[in-house]
């Protein structure tokens, strides 16, 4: 008898994906339920990389918490210091000049840049295209240059404070930043000269995992993956914060090119697309640029309010929001912050039933998921 | 009459004795709910009112009760609604969310690991975070770790 899909005798297996494995893109385990080489279900199991950082919150004053907001979010340190002190400043009514918001603005944008770089550098890698990344990681390190001129840190930036930013843009930052743009531009066309199109690249990804919008809804996804699922909804556009309301940007919506809306290659288009929008944010910042000061009068011994505070941003792997009780001290009685990457996890169960095991490696690297930021 | 107000008369038509009180001076608008009715709310929240997704659900521990805060948004009418009720701190019970919105699941779960509560008919409630055998639940207030974890010794 000839063996067929129909008539092969096929056993139920359970298969641990990590915690350590090259496509996980942090300490993530996968409990996998498989028949043959399709998945069944999928069981997360996070916390591993669960550091407390909510409960060191309260031990903390507000402005001794800063670096720990690094630590959410390694890959977007600055659009985690934007959140903290936006929320801060919220918190207690304070006024942030409007050079530092520009400032922020700046960077907030090219951290956003090279996280997107690393998300579709990485989800290539992982599905065997290893030169873009490598590419990638060479723009990579302008910015991370461009970073330690102005804070000397690469990658735990701890730049901004609550009512400004730590210090003024230094010497030669604006021309070098110009120079950047260009470069990246150049070579972001010629990153996706390399997979955007590339039909192996394609297959892989299209009709992948589709997520379709009333899924991304009740599960909360948000930002690009929310995008891509064919909701125009961009929180910067929307409720603009900061000053993001006086930048002209598109905003790109899945719309199925390569398969149906909501899967692999949605997603990652997304993030093709919106690094050049922000590099256009980036650009306008710069030619906006006003003169004046880069920090608000805060005291020394800060006491916001008593109150709470419910703060969101747009960062580069969806909406991080941040939510702050204060009882009038000079810490918080509570900090919580609510991830993107977690709910992008907590929908996996439901859009991997079907798929191959080897497909799930896409999904991973297509939801562009960072470890630490769902563990905190 | 504004939609906040308009929330509120039909909350009070369809569930009466439930609506606690409101606040409307903070950031967002705020209602607080009785433990008891507080998902049957969130339901209508959702399906008269357009709250189709709940940006986050956490709790506070207040000393002498916990707070359980859950953050509605509505994206067609860019309008954000925080819900709060109340839990007694020896027994912190709830229903769940989760048929409301999917996303409770997991924020519930944490909930669970971290502050102890437990809701009512959820499908999966384990810890999430820390291990299955950790003991305690760390953003209590009170919390104090075990001297040691399987031999290692926990210090802070």
């Amino acid at each position: 008898m000839v063996t067929t899909r129909s008539t092969l005798r096929t056993q139920e297996m359970l298969l641990n994906m990590g915690p350590h494995h090259p496509s996980t893109h942090g300490v993530l385990r996968l409990i996998l339920r498989l028949d043959g080489e399709v998945v069944e279900e999928v069981f997360p199991d996070i916390g591993y990389l669960h550091r407390g950082i909510e409960k060191i919150g309260e031990s903390l004053t507000y402005k001794q918490f800063i670096p720990y907001t690094d630590r959410v979010e390694y890959l977007a340190s600055m659009n985690v210091n934007h959140l903290y002190c936006m929320a801060v400043e919220k918190l207690a009514g304070i006024e942030v000049p409007e050079r530092a918001e520009y400032i922020r603005v700046i960077m907030t944008e090219l951290n956003r840049i090279i996280s997107h770089i690393i998300g579709c550098g990485a989800l290539a890698m992982d599905l065997g295209a290893f030169t873009p990344f490598l590419y990638g990681v060479v723009e990579r390190e302008k910015v991370n240059d461009l970073f330690e001129m102005t804070c000397g840190q690469r990658l735990t930036y701890n730049y901004m404070r609550i009512g400004g930013v730590s210090q003024d843009l230094p010497e030669g930052f604006v021309e070098k930043t110009y120079a950047f743009l260009e470069e990246m531009e150049r070579r972001w066309d010629e990153i996706n000269r390399l997979i955007t199109e590339n039909e192996i690249f394609v297959q892989r990804l299209a009709d992948v995992a589709v997520l379709t919008e009333a899924d991304a809804l009740s599960y909360n996804i948000t930002g690009p993956n929310l995008r891509a699922s064919g909701v125009d909804w961009d929180l910067r556009r929307d409720m603009p914060y900061s000053v993001y309301d006086r930048f002209d940007f598109d905003v790109p919506i899945g719309k199925g090119e390569r398969g149906t809306v909501g899967d692999c290659y949605d997603r990652y288009l997304m993030r093709v697309r919106e690094t050049y929008e922000s590099l256009k944010i980036v650009r306008q910042a710069l030619d906006g640029l006003p003169e004046g000061e880069v920090q608000a009068k805060v005291s020394k011994v800060f006491k916001p309010p008593k109150g709470e505070v419910y703060m969101r941003a747009e960062n580069p792997r969806g909406e991080m929001a941040v939510y702050i009780e204060s009882d009038g001290s000079t810490k918080p009685s509570r900090i919580k912050f609510k991830t993107p990457s977690f709910n992008s996890l907590g929908v996996f169960n439901k859009i991997c039933r079907g798929q191959m095991l080897s497909d799930l490696v896409a999904v991973i690297g297509s939801f562009d998921i960072v470890l630490p930021e769902v563990d905190r | 009459m504004n939609r906040i107000e308009k929330i509120v008369k039909m909350i009070r038509k369809e569930e009466p004795e439930v609506l606690l009180r409101t606040e409307e001076e903070g950031q967002f608008p705020v209602l607080r709910v009785e433990r008891d009715r507080v998902v049957p709310v969130l339901r209508l929240l959702r399906d008269d009112f357009g709250f189709e997704s709940l940006m986050c659900e956490t709790a506070s521990d207040r000393g002498d009760r916990i707070d359980l805060i859950y953050h509605l948004f509505s994206t067609p009418h860019r309008e954000t609604l925080v819900v709060k009720t109340v839990l007694s701190r020896e027994k912190p019970q709830v229903e769940t969310a989760e048929d409301v919105w999917k996303s409770a699941n997991w924020y519930e779960r944490e909930i669970f690991d971290l502050f102890g509560v437990e809701f009512i008919g959820h499908s999966d409630l384990v810890r999430i975070l820390l291990p299955q055998d950790w003991v305690g639940h760390p953003l209590r207030k009170d919390y104090r770790p075990a001297p040691e974890y399987h031999g290692m010794k926990i210090e802070y």
